[in-house]
């Protein structure tokens, strides 16, 4: 599994970053009606299999948010963030109306979270689709919180024959002063990364 | 006793003592093989069902990662190590589908097609599943006491278990 990935290449996908970011970051502060920011102050493609080890280990407690890709690329999308950082957004997106010392989120905690997802995933598949001028359709969300070994390992399974690298976005999302820092991942299959590194990189 | 961690798709086996440890099984299932005569074990991490539908099959670097593959080489390997097969029992864990809302769906549900795979193998080859702790929704991190054949489940969720 060894592939270099050019200078330019990363470039555009760089540049498909920020126009993601720039969206999802409306949508939020639209749904709260709250000024959000969004910023990925890091980001890279990594082997599939090293990603529970760069995310601080399996046995680490996350929440996790995972969604299918499809229509003219297949793969999956998951968003995941250490579970006190979900916590918190919880709170403030949510503004101290839920017990802050419930050890497993109820209903509307996790419909907040899944909403949450479902706005910054949309942003990204959204400005990928018009960069790239494909169609793509991304499921409802399928959520999850344990240890990010366990919560990752159908994305290993799924992925295994299909994917060797995934697009990982370190993600800093700022709400009422405060950054919560997670992660999105984009899994392509190797036929879609393959076509959105080619697409992006002629555009 | 330190403990000897599995890679996810890898199999060891240990004979007289030894820890051997599944971290973090989601989809995953650990199955635990055990002579308690010649006090000889194995522990798998399997990843996927069936060998027989892999794209890769040919030019495969981890075959043990398919249930058929993995339980059929640890058995031979502890056989060679001089357990007997009529001896040998089973336990299993895992096979959770961790995306709640995808239990239902098939192509998600991999942890249940795991386990009954490895259920099916097992059942072939007469080796009795004596205990278990599979399916739901939680992670869950499996520790195989070959000394003793104790198995050791915990979960962050759902507290420890012993099997």
């Amino acid at each position: 599994m060894t592939k270099n990935f050019s200078d330019s290449e990363l470039d555009a996908l760089r540049e498909f970053v920020n126009i993601s970011t720039a969206h999802s970051a409306t949508a939020l502060s639209k749904m709260v009606d709250k000024a959000i920011d969004v910023q990925v102050p890091q980001m890279r493609l990594v082997p599939v299999p090293d990603i529970p080890r760069l995310l601080g280990g399996a046995d680490a407690q996350v929440v996790g948010l995972y969604f299918r890709i499809s229509g003219n690329m297949s793969g999956s999308m998951l968003i995941l963030f250490p579970k006190v950082t979900a916590q918190k957004l919880v709170e403030l997106l949510l503004a101290g109306i839920i017990d802050e010392e419930a050890l497993e989120f109820k209903g509307i905690e996790k419909s907040a979270l899944m909403e949450l997802g479902n706005v910054l995933t949309n942003s990204y598949l959204n400005a990928l689709a018009e960069l790239l001028n494909i169609r793509l359709l991304l499921s409802v969300p399928h959520y999850a919180e344990d240890e990010l070994g366990s919560v990752m390992d159908l994305l290993l399974i799924e992925l295994v024959e299909a994917a060797d690298y995934a697009l990982m976005m370190g993600t800093t999302i700022t709400l009422e002063g405060t950054n919560l820092a997670g992660h999105i991942i984009m899994f392509p299959d190797n036929v879609s990364l393959d076509m959105m590194l080619n697409k992006i990189g002629t555009h | 006793m330190p403990s000897i961690t599995i890679e996810i798709g890898a199999y060891k086996v240990a004979r007289g003592e030894g820890l051997l440890e599944s971290i973090s099984l989601g989809s995953c299932v650990g199955v635990a093989l055990y002579d308690a005569t010649a006090r000889i074990g194995g522990l798998a991490h399997v990843m996927l069902p069936s060998s027989m539908f892999s794209a890769r099959r040919e030019s495969e670097a981890m075959p043990t990662k398919y249930a058929d593959v993995a339980i059929r080489t640890m058995l031979e390997a502890m056989l060679a190590h001089g357990a007997h097969k009529s001896r040998i029992v089973a336990k299993i864990v895992g096979g959770a589908c961790m995306f709640e809302s995808a239990m239902l769906d098939a192509t998600m549900n991999i942890g249940k097609r795991n386990s009954e795979a490895v259920r099916d193998i097992l059942n072939e080859e007469k080796i009795p599943i004596i205990g278990e702790d599979v399916g739901k929704s939680h992670g869950r991190t499996m520790q195989f006491d070959v000394a003793t054949g104790h198995v050791q489940v915990k979960s962050a969720k759902m507290g420890n278990k012993s099997l």
